[in-house]
């Protein structure tokens, strides 16, 4: 091209209706050719333009995005439409709405040597059209978004969108659009957040929340709901505020998230200050203590001051050489927690070495890369319990030797399940092996016939009614079925609604005492009956002396055989005495119980009595006509004891009185006489065997005290009581009662 | 008419006492200190009354007892049981005795079951 033609061409170009010519120069291009409509409306001169690198032009003359698509021109190689776009020239006032195209010029190279910018000044509605579009998106952006975001127009803040999210987190519909915030949400009146909006429309300045409280009426409820929110004035070309546009979310799930997390920290540390663990963080290869609370420094016996931030060895130097340093060593090396479960701990003190023990636990601290940069230790003084521990085990070790060294069974009966348990020994007493098991049915078969139902009424009363468990029987051994006899003591223990649970006792063999008992017995009786022998001869050879002499009218020798019979029975007496002892004692005293008259009883035994005796003045002062069911000679032999005592120790010519009463269908028995009265503290112990007043007085009284004590017997064996009032010179009163026969 | 009384009584000084006892009034005493077989001394005496004691060597007065009241010609003839023990200790045997006497007895009252329970009439 010569010069002539490229001044041709640059004249048409001026005044044709394109834009520029831009010549590609290195990666820029700088402006060959300016169209003078160009100039007019960027306002400039010609020669403020060529030559120009695009580069170095401002925004106002060649918008920068149009930069962007020369390259992509350059490349592509083809004509390019740009959309019509708002330009705001340089030196001009208003925006004008331009449209532009890109179109390549090549040389024979096909290479890029010339672009044509060539650009249209169109219909401002086009671009508002556009402006319509990005709108829409802009909308449509809005709706998608993941925030609430709303806004609102004019000073009566009338809700001109809101999107979906908006709408959920203000717990309302669309039906709500283009109304007055303060109609919409109503239940904002009085809350800070409309007085804000307020502020945001006068002032024109943005403003955001964090996490504040609102109340909102959400699914018909007045509900707290936490939100973060920015108001943004919108504002028009003139600067004035013609709307707020409000971005929120909800984050009430967060806060609340928060507000537990808060609390459990709290609690926590609560927790930890106050649970009656000793808990304790130690820090660093020093052991510092960063955390301890109050069960720690009790356990420690140290202060606040004298355990925070400080070096664990430093504070107690006693740890060194007991086993917690090593534990601490060990888990600060091998980040493995460690807890033994006792551990004894010895601490100084003002007065000395103290020592406790203590349920420990280390757990290390890991920090990201698995090292241990702390241990938190946790500790709980079991000292109350271990020693109580240690104190039970030596309580029971002490009972087992005991029970073991006297060779005592031990037995466990569970009422309600009928489970018994039995140590080896009880078992071995009862001729099992080992291994084998005893049940409560075959033990009661193994006790004898005469005894089983003895065994099983006492064991009855005893989970029934409570009563101590304490007998005597006599078992069949299981295999050998050997003879066996048994003392066996226990008592119910209920738990603490009073149900009977365990029934218990211990189990002790007395064969051998029981065998040396029943020889005594047998020697006594066997002694009684010699004795009695040679009695029998001597009573009747003093009764027919007697009887002779009667007949003689000796009354001398009748005087004196009369007082030998006296003697003869007195020792008689003696004998039989003993005899009935033994045989109580051997179990042998069966009662034969028949109904009678218990009157007519006391009238034979007084008349029979008076025979013998006349030096007493012994009567029945009231008496009513009662049956009993009972053992007459007995009940008998009792009666007869009774008024014996009476006259044995009262003074001659005093008065024995007997009155029998009927008192809640039991029948009483009293036998009251005016003697020496026996001592307070001879009372309690005056039915017990062999049990004798010790008295000046009573010297001379012959008996071996058997009389009280077998009379007591034979009244207990009829579910009777005896018992007896008494007042030193002036007398006593025996009383007995029985139970009455029922009233057919 | 002549009684007759048949005692079997391992204390021999008992001899001359019952035989005092029983003197006069027509009472013959007839006294054995032990016996293996009462039959054949009921047979041989034929007596209106037996009086055993109950310790006795060889079988007892229990057991004497018995075989009088469970033989069809005797089991009649009274038997009055003597024993050093009370009675109560007898009960439950049931031998099955017409009176128990616990030693020492009374005589009197040995001579009044004696008179009111001998069967009169067996004289030879």
């Amino acid at each position: 091209m010569d010069a002539q033609n490229d001044f041709l061409f640059k004249y048409f170009l001026e005044k044709s209706l394109y834009g520029l010519v831009l010549k590609r120069q290195g990666p820029s291009f700088s402006i060959y050719a300016v169209s003078n409509e160009y100039l007019y409306i960027t306002g400039t001169a010609e020669e403020n333009l060529i030559g120009k690198d695009i580069l170095d032009l401002p925004e106002g003359i060649f918008p920068f995005f149009i930069r962007e698509l020369l390259h992509k021109v350059t490349a592509s190689k083809t004509e390019t439409d740009v959309q019509p776009f708002v330009f705001r020239a340089q030196h001009q006032s208003e925006n004008i709405c331009i449209s532009a195209r890109i179109s390549p010029v090549l040389n024979e190279a096909a290479e890029v040597v010339f672009l044509i910018y060539s650009i249209k000044h169109v219909d401002q509605t086009i671009c508002t059209e556009g402006d319509q579009s990005n709108r829409d998106y802009f909308i449509q952006m809005i709706d998608q978004a993941p925030v609430g975001i709303g806004v609102l127009r004019g000073k009566e803040m009338i809700v001109e969108s809101a999107n979906q999210i908006l709408l959920e987190l203000w717990g309302k519909t669309k039906s709500i659009l283009n109304l007055p915030m303060k109609v919409a949400l109503p239940e904002l009146e009085g809350q800070s957040f409309l007085r804000l909006l307020e502020d945001v429309y006068t002032w024109g300045e943005a403003m955001v929340g964090n996490e504040s409280k609102a109340y909102l009426m959400r699914q018909g409820r007045l509900e707290p709901a936490y939100f973060n929110f920015a108001y943004q004035p919108l504002s028009n070309n003139k600067g004035e505020t013609t709307g707020i546009m409000i971005i929120a979310t909800d984050v009430t799930p967060l806060v609340a998230i928060k507000q537990r997390l808060e609390e459990s920290v709290a609690n926590f540390r609560n927790l930890v200050m106050t649970t009656h663990y000793a808990l304790l963080v130690l820090k660093s290869k020093d052991w510092i203590v960063e955390i301890a609370n109050q069960s720690l420094f009790d356990l420690w016996g140290r202060q606040k001051e004298e355990v925070l931030g400080l070096p664990l060895m430093k504070i107690m130097p006693e740890l060194q050489g007991q086993s917690f340093q090593e534990h601490l060593s060990k888990v600060y090396q091998t980040g493995l927690s460690y807890g033994p479960d006792e551990e004894i701990f010895f601490y100084n003190t003002s007065s000395g070495i103290g020592k406790k023990y203590v349920s420990f636990f280390y757990d290390p601290m890991l920090d990201t890369e698995g090292n241990v940069y702390g241990v938190i230790v946790g500790a709980e003084d079991i000292t109350a319990r271990v020693e109580n521990r240690q104190k039970t085990e030596r309580a029971e070790e002490m009972l087992r030797i005991a029970i073991e060294s006297a060779n005592l069974g031990t037995w466990h009966y569970d009422p309600q399940s009928k489970r018994l348990t039995v140590s080896p020994r009880l078992k071995e007493l009862f001729g099992y092996k080992l291994g084998e098991e005893m049940t409560y049915d075959t033990v009661i078969a193994q006790v004898t016939d005469e005894y089983r139902s003895i065994v099983q009424r006492a064991i009855q009363s005893s989970v029934l009614k409570g009563e101590s468990f304490n007998l005597e029987f006599s078992i069949k051994g299981y295999y050998d079925q050997k003879l066996r006899w048994m003392r066996a003591t226990g008592r119910i223990y209920r738990d603490k609604e009073n149900i009977p649970v365990r029934f218990s006792g211990i189990l002790i063999d007395i064969t051998e005492h029981k065998q040396d008992e029943i020889r005594k017995n047998d020697f006594i009786a066997m002694v009684s009956h010699e004795l009695k022998t040679p009695l029998t001869s001597l009573k009747a050879y003093v009764q027919l002396l007697g009887s002779k002499a009667r007949q003689n009218k000796d009354e001398a020798a009748v005087n004196s055989l009369s007082k030998a019979e006296g003697q003869v029975n007195k020792m008689n007496n003696m004998i039989r005495s003993f005899l009935d002892l033994s045989r109580l004692e051997a179990g042998k005293i069966n009662l034969e119980k028949q109904v009678f008259p218990l009157d007519e009883l006391i009238e034979e035994i007084i008349e029979e009595v008076t025979l013998t005796d006349k030096s007493h003045n012994i009567s029945i002062s009231e008496c009513a006509s009662i049956e009993v069911d009972a053992d007459r000679e007995k009940i008998g032999q009792v009666i007869n004891n009774l008024i014996g005592n009476a006259i044995k120790y009262s003074p001659q010519g005093k008065i024995v009185e007997i009155r029998c009463l009927l008192i809640d269908q039991r029948v009483q028995v009293s036998v009251r006489d005016e003697g020496l009265g026996i001592p307070k503290e001879d009372l309690a112990m005056l039915f017990d065997r062999f049990y004798r007043v010790e008295s000046r007085k009573l010297k001379t009284i012959s008996g071996f005290g058997i009389g009280l004590y077998l009379s007591s017997e034979i009244i207990k064996r009829h579910n009777g009581q005896i018992w007896v009032e008494s007042e030193e010179g002036k007398g006593s009163t025996f009383y007995f009662s029985l139970p009455a026969k029922e009233p057919v | 008419m002549e009684k007759r009384i048949l005692i079997v009584e391992n204390d021999l000084e008992m001899e001359d006492v019952f035989k005092e006892i029983f003197q006069g009034d027509d009472y013959t005493v007839f006294f054995y200190e032990e016996t293996e077989d009462i039959i054949e001394l009921l047979e041989k005496h034929e007596p209106g009354i037996v009086i055993l004691d109950y310790n006795l060597n060889g079988l007892n007065g229990g057991e004497l007892c018995k075989l009088v009241k469970a033989h069809s010609k005797f089991k009649d003839i009274p038997v009055l049981l003597l024993s050093a023990f009370p009675k109560f200790i007898y009960n439950k045997e049931n031998v099955g005795y017409d009176a128990f006497l616990e030693k020492p007895f009374d005589v009197e009252e040995l001579q009044n079951i004696v008179k009111h329970k001998i069967v009169n009439g067996r004289s030879k």
